[in-house]
């Protein structure tokens, strides 16, 4: 039988603490993004703050991964020297760049995307063939 | 009876075995060279030895070993294919067809790139770091043993794979990145493309492992006193690596997966009908591919910068700088890929922007090389083979990186892109950098791991074939790329008069099949003078890191007592320090992993399954994923998976050491 | 480990070192996931609104069945944590009723996963049909391919405690699978919204 693991009870007690809030925070923000699209659909896309709704379920989203990195994967508790988290913001800033840098590109290839009969339309007309 | 043999072996039948006399010749060749092992094997009745004395060491040394083995054997392949298509290119044109024909030559190609990048590069690198990184950062193994040995074995199964598809089979003609739409089921119909597909996807796994298991053992397994700022530049030129492995690899296995959906289940992400788009691939695929040429150059910087050290006998010269340029480095190889398609048709603000990053990468490494050379300024240099296979490369990498920087240049880049002065700049990179690199590491190390020196003069002999070599065979390709020579050419017109310089790049090769040929004449006359050049002090080289603070060959454990380390160059500071030799310490008991199968098994079942998708034999693919996640969790429930070396075994050892007993 | 010669203090010292540094590489290899899933969002980014001939995502889901799914993915985090706290106390009864919550509720997600590909599929929209379909699958399919993992390697874990205890080594693996059970929540947060939430308006 080895020693536990969290020393004392005071310890297990608010990591219990942390489970709960995390639990009920991350309830509330999905419902809420469940709510929000699901009126904004009955009501046919034209609620209210449409323009709107794709950042304030993104911040959802996002406030949501916070709070279970927290809560639930610890994140920030880490004695020194802290290479998780180090290990996470490397993570995280190659993706954004990978990712962004991918939709940047595909985008900008798209918009340049001519259709054969545009090149044929102005072969003719611009180019005399 | 017809039906029981396509259920049973999927579309596999005789007729996939090879017929032209070229591809019977290479399958007839593998096949012969391997029954001949098997026959060696049986003879010397060595069967026994072999599975327990490597197959099934966890011990990173016997492992770093058994990479650099099959690296070897995969350049030879690799050479030969370069043979191969520089005599179709200096014969075939006019009326000349050369030796190949057009579909063999587009195999041969991109066997060629796929062996040297990720089964000669990527082997010996992980080879060497396997050898050496734990020693120098005074460490009795890597932090994840038995992940190594997997690791391994899932490299050694891609290059089997990668293998048989020279006998069962046809191998992929669409080069090495088998971009879509020609890799797609519809223009690629054959098995090629998949044999490329889960080669690549069951070793950049094993990459992936690998780059897991050493970054962790560098944050974690360091010896005591020993900071990030006073590592080995090689350590920290391997953090860096790692670190790129960790974050690139993960985008290659999601796009081979995606190629194989497409083309085993009908998936539309980059096929010409279904709304796929064929341009993602190739933004994906470079997006991990710019990534994994860093990967493989920056190992081969941090040998150097230990090599010229040593042999200028004089400490680094600015080393913190080198550790920001490596960062640096490693940081912006993730910024620049897009230099891959600059002709994809983006607009000019994204090209620039890819552009600008592209030149700004040459900045560190501009940085790194000047640091190199001012450690040599006013060094008592030593040229022996390692600082020679230096002195190439200084030349060799700045001459094609500067080719680089005019490539970056996206108007310039629409000239070049695809021509032959991009394929000479690459191998330049390539060759002159990592290549030469892990050679000079090898020379360097070679007393390290085998317990004596290899051979100067054939060494020598060697390199200097490899210069001539790689100048006779690439400099007329940055001219032909210049008068307009595109790559990929199985045949072209006698009027452009580019054969005379196609004749100079067959030579070239020529000589560095001679430079191959030094180097196995050396590995055999070494092993035979081998009692005329033991390492009877474990530092032949006077060297300034850990790694030579250890016998050699080093035991099993690397350090009977681990050391402590006050300052960068730990072993240089310990021989200034200590006129005599230390008294030997009163040893503690030390714990390593035992042997096992595993790894090989859980490689196997990998290996299995891919040959079933390759080959449609449907039955296989559950029956290999059961046995893999069995082997998995039996492996995972073995409770006692390390033996002890009780301290009088580890004094038995020590005291016939032959190591210079300063720490 | 089973050092007879080492005494208790170096013992424990030498585990905690050994659990420390398991659990950095675990990490390190849920960062590597991470790129994985990201570059699998890229393509379906990418792809989502090629719809060729088929149906495009606006109105193809349930979201009340996804919102059943969801919370039943972010409860089982929950109680998975609950088992984590439980071998912490070195409750070995309450450890294995956590653990098989966990993994009931992971399995019943993965079933209403299942049935919502099947009708999919059955309707006409299997991943054949177009580009977004195909990036729909995948990405989905990944993330319900690494649950299948979990409840595996949940199961074994449940086996390995019943019958040997809540010993070191279990009690080293319970918080790595507690790390990649949590891990799949957080991807799950950004399928939620980028695919069904998003995907719908």
């Amino acid at each position: 039988m080895s020693k536990p693991l969290v020393s004392d009870h005071h310890q297990a007690n608010r990591s219990l603490g942390r489970y709960v809030f995390g639990f009920i925070a991350s309830l509330i923000l999905t419902v809420g993004a469940y709510l929000l699209v699901d009126t904004h659909v009955t009501t046919n896309h034209n609620g209210m703050g449409h323009d709107y709704i794709i950042p304030i379920l993104a911040g959802l989203a996002l406030v949501q991964v916070i709070v279970q990195l927290i809560c639930f994967l610890h994140v920030g508790q880490e004695t020194k020297p802290r290479w998780k988290l180090f290990v996470l913001f490397f993570a995280i800033a190659i993706i954004i760049i990978v990712v962004l840098g991918s939709l940047w590109i595909m985008a900008n290839l798209e918009d340049h995307m001519v259709m054969p009969s545009q090149i044929t339309e102005y072969m003719q007309d611009q180019e005399g063939f | 009876m017809n039906l029981l043999f396509a259920s049973v072996l999927g579309k596999l039948g005789l007729d996939d075995l090879p017929h032209d006399p070229i591809a019977a010749g290479g399958a007839i060749m593998l096949v012969g060279g391997l029954l001949t092992i098997v026959a060696a094997l049986t003879y010397f009745k060595k069967w026994r030895w072999l599975w327990t004395e490597w197959l099934t060491s966890l011990d990173h040394k016997k492992i770093g070993v058994m990479y650099i083995i099959i690296a070897s054997v995969m350049l030879l392949r690799g050479v030969a294919d370069a043979l191969m298509l520089r005599t179709q290119q200096a014969l075939s044109t006019g009326a000349s067809e050369g030796i190949l024909n057009a579909d063999h030559f587009q195999q041969v190609f991109s066997a060629h790139g796929s062996i040297m990048i990720f089964f000669v590069g990527m082997g010996f690198m992980f080879g060497i770091i396997n050898l050496i990184l734990p020693q120098q950062l005074g460490s009795r193994d890597v932090a994840f043993p038995f992940l190594n040995s997997l690791s391994f074995w899932l490299f050694a199964v891609g290059a089997i794979l990668m293998n048989v598809s020279l006998v069962i089979g046809e191998f992929s003609a669409a080069g090495w990145l088998a971009y879509p739409p020609l890799s797609g089921i519809k223009l690629s119909p054959g098995v090629g493309v998949d044999y490329w597909i889960w080669s690549l996807q069951i070793a950049g796994l094993g990459s992936l492992l690998s780059g897991i298991n050493f970054f962790t053992t560098i944050i974690k397994m360091r010896a005591p006193g020993m900071t990030l700022f006073k590592m080995p530049m090689f350590a920290w030129s391997v953090l860096s690596s790692m670190a790129l492995v960790m974050f690139a690899f993960p985008i290659l296995t999601v796009t081979l997966a995606l190629l194989a959906l497409d083309r085993s289940l009908g998936m539309h992400f980059f096929t010409t009908d279904g709304g796929g788009n064929a341009m993602m691939y190739i933004n994906l695929i470079w997006a991990w591919g710019h990534p994994e040429v860093y990967i493989l150059i920056l190992p081969a910087f941090g040998i150097f910068s230990e090599i010229v050290a040593t042999f200028s006998r004089k400490r680094l010269f600015g080393y913190t700088s080198m550790v920001w340029a490596i960062i640096a480095i490693a940081f912006l190889s993730f910024t620049v890929w897009l230099h891959h398609f600059f002709t994809m048709g983006a607009g000019a603000n994204v090209n620039a922007f890819f552009g600008i990053m592209t030149m700004v990468i040459a900045v560190p490494t501009g940085v790194k090389v000047f640091n190199w050379l001012f450690t040599m300024f006013r060094g008592r240099i030593r040229l022996d083979t390692p600082m020679l296979w230096f002195i190439g490369f200084v030349i060799t990498f700045t001459i094609g990186g500067v080719a680089g920087v005019l490539m970056s240049v996206p108007p310039a880049d629409f000239q070049m892109h695809n021509s032959l002065f991009l394929v000479a700049h690459f191998h330049t990179m390539i060759i002159g950098g990592v290549l030469f690199g892990y050679f000079a590491g090898l020379s360097y190390w070679f007393p390290k791991i085998f317990g004596y020196t290899l051979n100067e003069r054939l060494g020598k002999y060697a390199f200097w074939n490899w210069i001539i070599g790689f100048t006779l065979a690439f400099v007329p390709l940055y001219i032909l790329g210049l008068m307009g020579a595109t790559r990929r050419l199985n045949h072209y017109d006698e009027s452009l008069g580019w054969q005379q310089l196609f004749i100079v790049a067959g030579v070239g090769v020529l000589f560095v099949c001679l430079g191959i040929f030094f180097q196995l004449l050396q590995l055999v006359v070494s092993y035979f003078q081998r009692h005329k050049h033991m390492d009877t002090t474990g530092d032949p080289w006077n060297g300034r890191t850990l790694e030579w603070a250890t016998a050699s060959p080093t035991p099993v454990y690397n350090f009977a007592v681990i050391p402590t380390v006050n300052d960068r160059d730990a072993f240089w500071e310990a021989k200034e320090k200590s006129s005599e030799p230390r008294q030997p310490a009163a040893y503690e008991p030390i714990f390593l992993p035992k042997n096992t199968g595993f790894g090989l098994y859980i490689a196997v079942c990998a290996g299995l399954f891919g040959f079933g998708v390759i080959w449609q034999i449907i039955w296989l693919l559950p029956l290999s994923l059961v046995l893999l996640i069995a082997c998995i969790i039996i492996r995972a429930s073995d409770p006692e998976p390390e033996y002890e070396l009780s301290p009088a075994a580890i004094a038995a050892i020590e005291a016939t050491s032959n190591r210079r007993q300063y720490l | 480990m089973n050092h007879h010669s080492m005494t208790k203090a170096k013992l424990a010292a030498a585990e905690h070192a050994a659990a420390a540094k398991t659990q950095f590489g675990f990490w390190v290899y849920l960062m590597t996931d991470c790129v994985l899933f990201a570059s699998l969002f890229a393509v379906y980014a990418v792809l989502q609104n090629n719809t060729a001939r088929g149906p495009v995502s606006q109105g193809l889901f349930d979201l009340n069945f996804v919102l059943i799914e969801t919370v039943l993915l972010l409860t089982s985090s929950f109680v998975c944590g609950m088992a984590v706290l439980a071998a912490a106390s070195l409750n070995r009864r309450a450890t294995v009723i956590f653990l098989a919550i966990t993994c009931l509720l992971g399995a019943t997600f993965l079933g209403m996963e299942l049935y919502e590909f099947s009708h999919l599929i059955h309707e006409g929209n299997g991943w054949q049909t177009s580009a977004f379909l195909s990036a729909f699958f995948t990405l989905v399919g990944t993330h319900g391919l690494h649950i299948l993992a979990g409840l595996i390697w949940g199961l074994s874990l449940i086996a390995q405690i019943v019958r040997g205890g809540l010993n070191h080594s279990a009690v080293k693996r319970l918080g790595l699978f507690s790390l990649f059970w949590h891990f799949l929540d957080v991807v799950w947060i950004f399928i939620f919204t980028v695919v069904y939430m998003i995907g719908s308006l």
